[in-house]
């Protein structure tokens, strides 16, 4: 439908000031964090509340009309992108602070609500909500529930997945569903695991009762130094296996350093193969201890030196490379294309090697930036879209990175999810069986796929589209795995 | 890991389709009391045995699904780790993918997690004989809908779990249990809230006849600074966690009637409903024989919260909280989606799932 039509019909259900047909207004939601990929959408609705969500919802129903549900637009996947005969059903303006519940260590929230502001809200209590994507100050806690994002501290605290307790969800049928609770368990399959994570596909999430943890009294982090990626790599397996959990352990190679030093002065050692920044948490005499061990660990693993930051002022000085780095490898290059692959850590060093060599293969810097505890890599492909070719390059190599982390065990995203931009390589990770059982679990909340059409799983003929294209190329992916 | 171990099991599926003979899945036969009652002809997982792939500094395993808890649990003791959702219900012969199917969650629930909050990814043989994976063996994957977590506490109803890989965790160095006398259950509840938005390492709470206990897990020196500025006295050799865990406990073994009640950990006792045993810092309360149903119901309709006939109910009936109309739609379809010819355990859970 045109936006003219569109205009047409919501108007008479919701209020002028929840609609934007503006062409030039529009053009704010074309896309979201991956601006590659960029749509006009027919009509933007922006709910006050619970209401306005299922009119629209009801609406989008009766007419057949596709709706992508929006939250702050910093995904990474494209998952936001709009449809072009469809709505954008924006959750911004439902960013209320409905409850903090002290005693049962939860807070219920509007989908809007920004990740940052929810421990904001709470930290007079002592409390926080632990899943913090690099982008929290902007992000909104519903579109974390719909891509279930991660963060630096995912190793210790969970997901997002491990820190909602309940959602309430507006359906395209109509209904107005609670999954979870704070009881903790509730009878029957376990919808609300299902929902998070779901891309938007499943419903719109209009309430959610996220779980607050103590603030830790001492944080502190401890930077080892290497002269090689496979030493760094080894450290981090070898911590793990020695039973510490750190709250968090990152890994920066020497282009993440040296684009992350001349933006910020972090005091990183620009001659380094790779950084390890480990943060351990805990009471003091705790944390003494784990560092402790942790500068043992990095030793045995010939670390060339070892830092431990002296005061919270360091420890926020250390953390500000890591943080910064993506804008830091912005300045070093007109554009960049993040890549969010998970391997097993013991397949970090092979991994990196290899990307090492992919990236000589194709003439394309990649610096490495990632969550080495979890074995989340970021690999930040430099380019520069005006050289013509240079963006489909840029993809392909993205492409080839995440086959690797595949054949390692891996997986294609570990936290900024499929969205548009990976549904080719969805292909490559799941069988046809497995992608028509999504299609399947889907059509259980949403029979008609109104919701957030054409993104997460790629359709049978997409994929056999897909995978014509690479045995073009030479090469099956992966003739070694099995097929059903 | 391999999907063609599972020929035979995938015949008797398919078999049980074309005869429209519902099939029973049985792991190790241990926990036939839950739900409601079986149909079918048993489909046993016992040959579906093994850990298919564990690498302690990965913090991750992958078992076959008649994989038994015991035999899982020494083989992660040995490296020092062990199963973040201390499997609770266990008999010898129990086995992992049966407490998947069960979605029953120990004494650390609240703390520590539950049992979707470890499992990672999983092998499923549905109902039409798809023989497939989801997740993965890594700690972060969000590539495709979260089936795996689906299949906790799923009863078996959406297929036969193969395999699951969970996240597993380091054994605590020390493990200290603080006794409290506390007459009074809300007073014992209020206490655990209080600790737990503290920063501390309690890793379960629980409150029975007039004693509140307060485990402590983690560093020694961190679990020495909780335990003094709690308080009460430290039981060495304890037995109650691992009585709780089995249901060993006598307060378990009592009567007959067994109700599970979960509501916010906050709400208050129903007292007057009768003797209670309460966990998971409060939000899991434990009513047997001499339960006042009419009064239990009172503080659920309430307070909120959800009850479930555990133990020797009349299984003919539901066993477990009726859902709303619109959720229950979805997971009637949820059925038809894994399991379109409805033979793997119907019922057991609803009736019509």
């Amino acid at each position: 439908m045109k936006t003219e039509q569109l205009a047409k019909l919501f108007l008479q259900e919701l209020p002028d000031r929840c609609l934007v047909s503006n062409h030039a207004a529009l053009r704010t939601f074309e896309c979201d964090g991956l601006s590659a990929f960029r749509e006009l959408p027919g009509l933007v609705v922006l709910p006050d509340n619970i209401e306005h969500v299922m009119t629209a919802l009801k609406v989008c129903r009766e007419h057949s009309i596709p709706v992508v549900g929006r939250g702050a637009g910093t995904g990474l996947s494209g998952g936001a992108l709009p449809h072009p005969e469809g709505i954008v059903l924006s959750l911004s303006r439902m960013n209320r602070l409905l409850k903090i519940d002290a005693q049962n260590r939860t807070a219920r929230v509007e989908p809007g609500m920004t990740n940052l502001k929810i421990s904001q809200e709470v930290e007079h209590l002592g409390l926080y909500y632990a899943p913090d994507p690099s982008s929290q100050i902007a992000c909104s806690i519903g579109g974390n529930i719909a891509e279930n994002s991660g963060g630096v501290h995912c190793l210790k605290y969970g997901l997002t997945v491990h820190n909602v307790v309940a959602v309430k969800v507006a359906t395209i049928e109509g209904d107005l569903i609670d999954m979870g609770d704070q009881a903790l368990n509730t009878p029957g399959f376990n919808l609300l695991s299902l929902l998070i994570g779901s891309e938007g596909m499943m419903g719109i999430v209009v309430e959610a009762t996220v779980k607050l943890l103590p603030i830790p009294e001492c944080a502190r982090v401890v930077m080892g130094v290497f002269d090689s990626v496979q030493n760094a790599g080894d450290s981090v397996a070898a911590i793990i296996a020695s039973g510490i959990i750190p709250a968090g352990i990152e890994m920066m190679d020497n282009p993440a350093i040296r684009a992350a030093e001349a933006f910020v002065n972090a005091g990183y050692p620009v001659d380094a193969k790779a950084i390890l920044l480990c943060e351990l948490d805990g009471t003091e005499d705790e944390v003494a201890q784990q560092i402790q061990e942790v500068e043992e660990l990095f030793r045995s693993n010939q670390s060339v030196d070892i830092r431990i930051a002296k005061d919270e002022h360091e420890r926020q000085l250390f953390w500000s490379g890591r943080k910064a780095s993506f804008p830091a490898v912005g300045r070093i290059s007109p554009d960049y294309y993040c890549i969010d692959g998970t391997i097993p850590r013991k397949s970090i060093g092979e991994v990196l090697t290899e990307i090492e060599r992919l990236s000589e293969e194709y003439g394309l810097r990649i610096a490495n930036v990632f969550h080495a505890g979890d074995g989340n890599l970021h690999p930040l492909i430099l380019y520069d879209a005006r050289i013509p070719g240079q963006l489909e390059k840029t993809i392909e190599l993205g492409s080839r990175i995440l086959n690797l982390c595949i054949e390692a065990g891996g997986t294609i995203t570990g936290e900024h999810g499929v969205g548009i931009e990976k549904i080719g390589d969805m292909c490559a990770q799941f069988t046809d069986d497995e992608r028509e059982l999504f299609h399947a679990v889907r059509r259980c909340l949403d029979p008609d796929s109104l919701l957030n059409p054409g993104k997460a799983i790629p359709t049978l003929a997409r994929c056999a589209e897909h995978n014509a294209m690479h045995v073009h190329h030479g090469e099956v992916p992966f003739p070694h795995l099995e097929r059903f | 890991m391999q999907g063609n171990d599972y020929e035979d099991l995938q015949e008797a599926v398919s078999a049980a389709r074309q005869s429209a003979v519902p099939l029973a899945i049985e792991g190790g036969g241990t926990r036939k009391f839950y739900g409601r009652e079986i149909i079918g002809k048993p489909l046993p997982l016992s040959g579906c045995q093994g850990i298919v792939e564990y690498n302690p500094s990965e913090l991750v395993v992958t078992a076959k699904a008649g994989t038994k808890v015991d035999e899982l649990s020494r083989v992660l003791g040995e490296n020092r780790q062990m199963l973040g959702f201390e499997p609770p219900n266990c008999q010898p012969n129990s086995t992992i993918g049966g407490s998947v199917a069960l979605g029953l969650s120990g004494s650390s629930r609240p703390y520590g997690g539950s049992v979707q909050d470890f499992i990672l990814g999983i092998r499923l043989l549905t109902g039409d004989g798809r023989n497939m994976r989801f997740g993965g063996q890594v700690i972060k994957n969000v590539a495709g809908f979260d089936i795996s977590r689906l299949m906790a506490g799923s009863l078996g109803c959406l297929g036969i779990i193969l395999e699951v890989s969970f996240k597993v965790i380091p054994e605590p160095e020390c493990e200290w249990t603080l006794g409290l006398d506390m007459p009074d259950p809300d007073q014992a509840i209020a206490t655990f809230n209080a600790l737990a938005g503290k920063p501390c390492p309690i890793t379960a709470a629980a409150w029975h006849d007039g004693v509140a206990r307060v485990r402590l897990s983690g560093s020694w020196s961190g679990v020495k600074s909780a335990a003094q500025s709690i308080g009460g006295t430290i039981l060495e050799n304890d037995p109650f966690w691992s009585q709780v865990n089995r249901h060993a406990h006598p307060f378990f073994q009592g009567g007959q009637r067994l109700l599970k009640v979960c509501q916010k950990p906050s709400a208050p006792i129903a007292v007057s409903a009768g003797p209670v045993l309460v966990d998971w810092g409060g939000a899991l309360r434990w009513y047997g024989e001499e339960v006042n149903e009419a009064v239990l119901q009172n503080s659920l309709s309430e307070q909120g919260g959800w009850l479930e006939r555990f133990r020797n109910a009349d299984r003919s009936k539901e066993v477990f909280q009726a859902l709303d109309p619109a959720t229950m739609r979805i997971k009637q379809r949820l059925k038809d989606v894994f399991d379109p010819g409805r033979i793997i355990n119907p019922g057991r859970m609803y009736k019509g799932l």
